[in-house]
């Protein structure tokens, strides 16, 4: 009987993990934060304080090289490529074993900002233009200024971490995961910004502060349905491209016959918010059989 | 009736299908505010619509998007959505403008009311931009 109890306990756990393992980050982020809504601990402030000021230590505002130099010198592990980035994401609220999210390969006139936490948990590498942190010019530690130190206040201030942090993204968000200069096609950004906002919550969950529900990461997911939906919507505008005329027929217009080929431009709203991007490459016959 | 300019009814329809086409496909759960988001989106399209003269059909549109998004959002709720992303007429030329009355003309006829509504929130543009 006992036997028979520990087997269904084992049985369920098993199915537990399995359930935990279908749901969607969000969805995972959101019941742990559903179970644990309990009132802020009255240390709260005091580690959030603590993790900031030791967070503040370590941002350094360098150039390219300097950033290189610092990295070769000061850890082994760690990529000759500044544009190293980490997609190994924690599931069920792990820690990435790396400490470094998003960094990225500078080009003349950009400053890296690189956010190193080795006892912490993880937070993120990032890019920014210099003009936006007016701390650690000359190569001195100094405490933030600026959006860095409006973050901090806020943080302290006791508003939802996640929220300012996503804000703080979403602001800066061509500063600080400057996708262009690390080839990420446009599709990914979002899933890249759902993954720091993921690691971030998953520091959080770590520190045992995830004490509200984080609603910036509903945003963030009802932003990748609207660009997975954008994607597909762009298929279909090229597929009827497509049927409107084929290229031999194309290539048999001439002026006697009448154009078989429609004038259509891609209207706007559906080629790309992002402009500038080179577009992706693909079979659209082959997306629309795995849609 | 104006002509349409550029063969545009055939972009704008062509890209109303693909959104459609998109909300229908999307292999995951499609909630109200990723349909209203979608709708916002497409503001610079009516507008360009409008533009080129296409008199399109809201209901008919906002019957698709509904029907796309599984019934999951009223078709009153997209049609209203529709018309809330419409440009200001003072910002429109005077056929600009006549286009616009016939776009919206269909929907008043089906809810009455609705032309009034978004006349004040036009006038209060217009008030706030000058």
């Amino acid at each position: 009987m006992e036997q028979n109890k520990a087997h269904q306990h084992d049985h369920h756990q098993q199915h537990d993990a399995a359930v935990r393992d279908d749901l969607t980050w969000t969805q995972y982020i959101t019941n742990l934060a559903a179970n644990k809504l309990a009132p802020p601990k009255s240390q709260t402030s005091k580690v959030l304080e603590d993790f900031l000021t030791r967070l503040s230590e370590e941002l350094y505002v360098k150039g390219e090289g300097r950033v290189r130099e610092r990295i070769q010198s000061g850890d082994s592990e760690a990529p000759e490529d500044p544009a190293f980035q980490s997609r190994e994401a924690p599931r069920n609220g792990g820690i990435a074993d790396s400490g470094r999210v998003f960094t990225g390969a500078s080009s003349p006139g950009a400053e890296e900002v690189l956010v190193r936490n080795q006892d912490a948990p993880q937070l993120n590498v990032a890019t920014a233009d210099m003009e936006d942190f007016s701390f650690a010019r000359n190569q001195e530690i100094s405490r933030p200024t600026g959006p860095v130190q409006q973050l901090h206040n806020e943080i302290i201030a006791g508003s939802r971490w996640v929220d300012v942090l996503w804000n703080f993204i979403a602001t800066h968000q061509k500063r600080l995961i400057d996708a262009d200069r690390l080839g990420i096609e446009p599709s990914e950004r979002m899933d890249i910004q759902v993954e720091l906002i993921r690691q971030i919550a998953a520091s959080y969950e770590k520190l045992d502060m995830l004490t509200r529900l984080p609603d910036s990461l509903s945003e963030a997911r009802e932003l990748k349905v609207v660009d997975d939906i954008r994607t597909m919507a762009l298929v279909y505008v090229t597929r009827s491209m497509m049927d409107v005329a084929s290229p031999s027929e194309i290539a048999d217009d001439d002026e006697t016959n009448p154009p078989k080929r429609r004038i259509i431009e891609f209207p706007r709203s559906v080629i790309s918010p992002y402009e500038g991007i080179q577009p992706i490459e693909f079979d659209p016959n082959e997306l629309l059989l795995n849609v | 009736m104006f002509p349409v300019l550029n063969r545009y009814d055939e972009v704008f329809q062509i890209e109303m299908d693909g959104w459609c086409f998109g909300i229908t496909n999307y292999p995951g759960e499609v909630s109200a505010q990723v349909v209203h988001r979608i709708i916002r989106l497409l503001a610079s399209s009516f507008q360009t619509a409008i533009e080129h003269n296409v008199v399109f059909d809201i209901l008919d549109l906002a019957s698709k998007f509904s029907i796309a998004a599984r019934c999951l959002v009223h078709e009153q709720e997209i049609a209203y959505g529709i018309i809330a992303q419409l440009p200001n007429p003072a910002n429109l030329h005077e056929d600009q403008q006549c286009v616009l009355g016939l776009v919206i003309d269909k929907v008043e006829q089906r809810y009455p009311g609705v032309l009034d509504t978004f006349y004040k929130r036009w006038q209060i543009g217009t008030r706030e931009a000058a």
